[in-house]
């Protein structure tokens, strides 16, 4: 035969033998043959139709029936189907059901491209709800409000008791005073990050693990106490060695009390990490509750201490008033997240979004009907709506 | 008559597949009104904008099927994000059923020698798919918030305990959280339409209430609006598939979805086949486009009696000069072949070897653009900008193996070649007998039915006349859209009158012709304390 054929073009090298070839060659059990050849389609499908449509979108489906006795090419499937030879389906596999990359939640994602993976507000929220994005704004100020307490609202506070009116504060003295605590917080935004992140893994792993909800429960909630206790641990140290080494530098008279105040700085910090945990699980009307709740405590103090005259200051001075605002909230959030956080649906927020818009056949391959000359579409708007 | 078209992924959106017989049939039927709910299926695919509407088109509605619920989907009873006890009782009751029969779908039945019917081992399943749908389907319109319920930790623990049930698929038994997350995620997508506000929510816009026939392009999610319509009104049902949504589900999921492990798989593999039989069940008319669709149909519980073949309508005009043979158009030279199958492969030139060492002059152009830059033989022309002219310089026209409706046979029959095509998908019922069949990917028969053709002008030509005569009867628009309208008008006459709906005499068969007429024998109003008025 005079081939006009060039090296490498001839049938052998598609890897699609014309059917004479395995015709001949495996007479004795067509439909092992056929079962060689499609292999991993049997072994993947998980109904005999997905094999029949496979097979017909190969364009051979009514001849390999044929071939193999079968009336048509759904009998032929089904016996594939049934002959092919799984893996146990529970056995290694230890993998989620979705790839690692689709599988981050919105909280992850926020730190991983900001790097700020604060305790605070300040991560850009996951795409949700109108209302959400308020309450998020409104996390935001009272993130600030918050802060702002941590650093100058024990001198104010000491001020308004003592009597004078708050113009009367020594600002360089309150906000050098204060130096320590802003470095600590500035600081422990990085460990926040870090423990917020371990938790979002912990989770994940926790989810593809688990076999049951109730595992999971078993598995969520040491978790978060885990990165809840980490994080205040690392605000806890980042606060004493900042305090114990700027102190005596700064202040030319250390505080009486120094305990008082750190604490409250850490449940501050505590509480804005539970806040952001939960918030960025959709959970933000608790979030918000909460982180409102100290921000009110705190104003209600000052407020009460401006009007009041003669209250009696506390027993262990200003910094109990941030201390009690921030840890009672906290605890009320830590409380209210434990069992929240601990339930698997707690956890789809942003998840899946990417990962599932894959399974739409929006784009099922190339189609033979798909309008060749297709009319141009005016570019309406979509919320067009013409008169009924 | 007014026409509720529900569409998923297509019309009228211009990017998506099978605009363009709705698009035809929509101008063609200017005698009617249509209003469209269509599902969209992506963001690209809202932003690439929508075919232009013709005027007798009332309304067009539009929900996403993809991204996250909605915030005013779930209505007034999910402001607070969950139901109260007693519609958390009677979701729980119908999703664990819902679960329970997607967890069982496909399961090898307990009995070795129970029958297995054309739905697979799943005909008690069924049903139990069908009530527990209808059953969320009427909670859903009484106090909505569907969308939340299916993602909460409810919905969560029926489908795990659906899992570890007995007599639950095999597969199904390795389900880990994540999947069940996964599952219930798109088992709320898959379930959207039940939580659209079409059903005649508020008194101002009736939706689908108003509607005296919903016609629907695929049996998948697109149906569904379709289905509690008929729950809800009483309204006609005609599915459409020039695509099995089914088939293209499987075939895009072993593409696209593998990143899914199994467990989810199955159960969402179960949750369409249930969802579809549904569909074929419920429709009063399905109409499918070929034969190849007409069997997937049957094969998923589609009654026999009800199946209409309707062959998708091509728009004949460009093929008109050619076809006639006028003066000044491109003649039958006999000696060039025309490849319109697509992919060119290893086994066309083989075949176009065998033909040139016959009939050396022998050219073949194929139509498309060159692949992979391995150089093509010699005598291979090719021709990227495809035209009627293109099929119409073949002596004879050579297809592929196509899957689904081959439009470049039809095309080619258009414009009276003749044409040699592999015997696969739904090839002999479009040819006919009027062109030939070859074994697919067999060089050697492929040069031989050319060779046949090149050496016999006279059977050519008659082939080809004879091909153009049957494309004109069977596949032109106008009969494409003259089969829909005659079938609107059936369904509508078997339809019982609308008690609610005023008699409109514009309206052909406004009053169905075989129900009972509304005559009250006794004229004495119904007493008050029963309920009327």
């Amino acid at each position: 035969m005079s081939t006009p054929l060039r090296d490498g073009a001839a049938a052998a090298g598609t890897g699609i033998p014309p059917v004479r070839t395995t015709a001949v060659r495996t007479t004795a059990d067509p439909v092992k043959a056929l079962l060689h050849r499609h292999r991993e389609l049997c072994v993947q499908a998980v109904d005999p139709l997905e094999i029949a449509a496979a097979l017909e979108a190969e364009g051979i489906a009514e001849h390999e029936a044929a071939h193999c006795r079968h009336r048509d090419v759904f009998s032929l499937s089904e016996e594939l189907y049934a002959r092919v030879r799984r893996a146990e389906p529970a056995a290694g596999r230890q993998d989620s059901g979705l790839q690692d990359g689709g599988w981050q939640d919105g909280e992850g994602h926020g730190e991983g491209q900001d790097g700020d993976g604060s305790a605070e507000f300040d991560g850009a929220p996951p795409v949700y709800a109108s209302h959400d994005a308020a309450r998020w704004t409104a996390g935001r100020l009272a993130t600030l409000w918050l802060v702002a307490y941590a650093l100058l609202g024990d001198p104010l506070l000491a001020a308004l008791l003592n009597g004078r009116p708050p113009g009367t504060l020594d600002l360089p003295h309150a906000l050098s005073a204060a130096v320590p605590t802003a470095l600590a917080l500035a600081c422990a935004v990085v460990p926040a990050g870090w423990c917020a992140r371990w938790y979002a893994e912990r989770v994940r792993h926790a989810l593809a693990g688990s076999r049951t909800l109730g595992e999971f429960r078993t598995r969520a909630w040491p978790a978060l106490l885990a990165a809840t206790g980490l994080d205040l641990g690392a605000l806890l140290a980042l606060l004493w060695v900042l305090h114990t080494a700027l102190d005596t530098v700064l202040a030319p008279r250390p505080p009486a009390d120094p305990v008082t105040p750190i604490a409250a700085a850490t449940a501050l910090g505590g509480l804005l990490f539970l806040a952001r945990i939960t918030a960025a699980r959709g959970r933000t009307r608790a979030a918000a509750a909460a982180v409102s709740a100290a921000c009110a405590a705190e104003a209600a103090a000052l407020l009460g201490a401006w009007l009041g005259e003669g209250v009696e200051a506390p027993f262990h001075g200003p910094a109990v008033v941030p201390l009690v605002a921030c840890a009672a909230p906290a605890l009320a959030l830590l409380i209210h997240a434990l069992p929240a956080l601990s339930r698997a649906s707690a956890h789809r927020y942003g998840a899946h979004a990417t990962a599932l818009d894959l399974i739409h056949p929006a784009a099922a391959g190339p189609d033979h009907r798909a309008p060749a000359g297709r009319p141009h579409p005016e570019p309406h708007t979509p919320s067009e709506e013409q008169g009924r | 008559m007014r026409v509720g078209l529900l569409t998923e992924g297509g019309y009228p959106y211009a990017a998506g597949e099978g605009g363009q017989w709705c698009d035809q049939l929509v101008r063609g039927l200017g005698t009617h009104e249509f209003e469209i709910y269509a599902l969209s299926r992506g963001a690209r695919q809202e932003r690439c904008g929508w075919y232009g509407l013709p005027e007798h088109v009332r309304r067009v509605r539009t929900a996403p099927l993809w991204g996250d619920p909605p915030e005013g989907l779930d209505g007034e009873g999910g402001a607070g994000g969950s139901y109260g006890k007693r519609e958390r009782q009677r979701f729980g009751e119908h999703f664990t059923e819902l679960a329970a029969a997607v967890a069982a779908m496909g399961a090898p039945p307990s009995d070795p020698l129970g029958d297995i019917g054309p739905t697979g081992a799943g005909g008690d399943q069924a049903y139990r798919f069908a009530d527990a749908l209808h059953g969320l389907a009427d909670l859903t319109r009484e106090v909505g918030g569907l969308g939340t319920a299916l993602r909460s930790e409810q919905a969560l623990r029926a489908l795990e305990a659906a899992c570890r049930a007995p007599g639950a698929h095999p597969a199904v038994y390795g389900t880990r959280v994540a999947d069940l997350l996964a599952v219930s995620a798109l088992l709320e997508r898959a379930l959207r339409p039940l939580s659209l506000d079409w059903y005649g929510a508020c008194d101002s816009d009736r939706g689908l209430a108003g509607v005296d026939l919903c016609h629907a392009t695929s049996a998948g999610p697109a149906a569904l609006p379709g289905l509690l319509a008929k729950r809800f009104f009483g309204t006609p049902l005609l599915v459409t598939e020039y695509e099995v949504r089914l088939r293209a589900y499987y075939l895009n999921n072993a593409a696209s979805a593998a990143g899914l492990s199994l467990p989810v798989r199955t159960l969402l593999s179960a949750f369409h086949r249930l969802l579809t039989a549904e569909v074929y069940r419920s429709a009063d008319l399905v109409t499918p486009g070929d034969a190849q669709v007409r069997r997937w149909q049957e094969r998923c519980g589609a009654d026999r009696e009800r199946l209409r073949t309707v062959p998708p309508g091509v728009d004949e005009r460009p093929y008109e000069d050619v076809g006639e043979g006028v003066e000044g158009a491109v003649t039958d030279d006999g000696r060039t072949l025309v490849w319109a199958g697509g992919r060119t492969e290893p086994y066309l030139w083989e075949a176009l070897g065998i033909v040139r060492e016959a009939e050396p002059g022998v050219r073949l152009r194929v139509i498309g653009a060159p692949q992979d830059g391995r150089q093509p033989p010699e005598g291979v022309l090719f021709d990227e900008n495809p035209s009627p002219e293109s099929y119409a310089a073949g002596s004879a026209v050579l297809t592929g193996p196509a899957d689904g409706f081959p439009l470049p046979l039809v095309e080619a029959m258009f414009c009276g070649r003749a044409t040699v095509s592999p015997d696969t998908g739904t090839v002999r019922e479009i040819i006919g007998g009027t062109g030939l069949v070859v074994p697919p990917r067999a060089a050697r028969e492929l040069a031989d039915a050319c060779l046949a053709l090149l050496r016999d002008p006279e059977r050519r030509a008659r082939l080809g006349a004879a091909a153009r005569a049957r494309a004109l009867e069977l596949f032109t628009v106008e009969r494409h859209v003259t089969a829909f309208g005659a079938l609107y008008l059936e369904l509508i006459s078997h339809a019982p009158p609308r008690e609610d709906a005023p008699a409109d005499p514009s309206v052909p068969f406004g009053r169905a012709a075989g129900a009972p007429a509304p005559v009250s024998l006794s004229a004495r109003p119904a007493p008050t304390w029963a309920g009327r008025r």
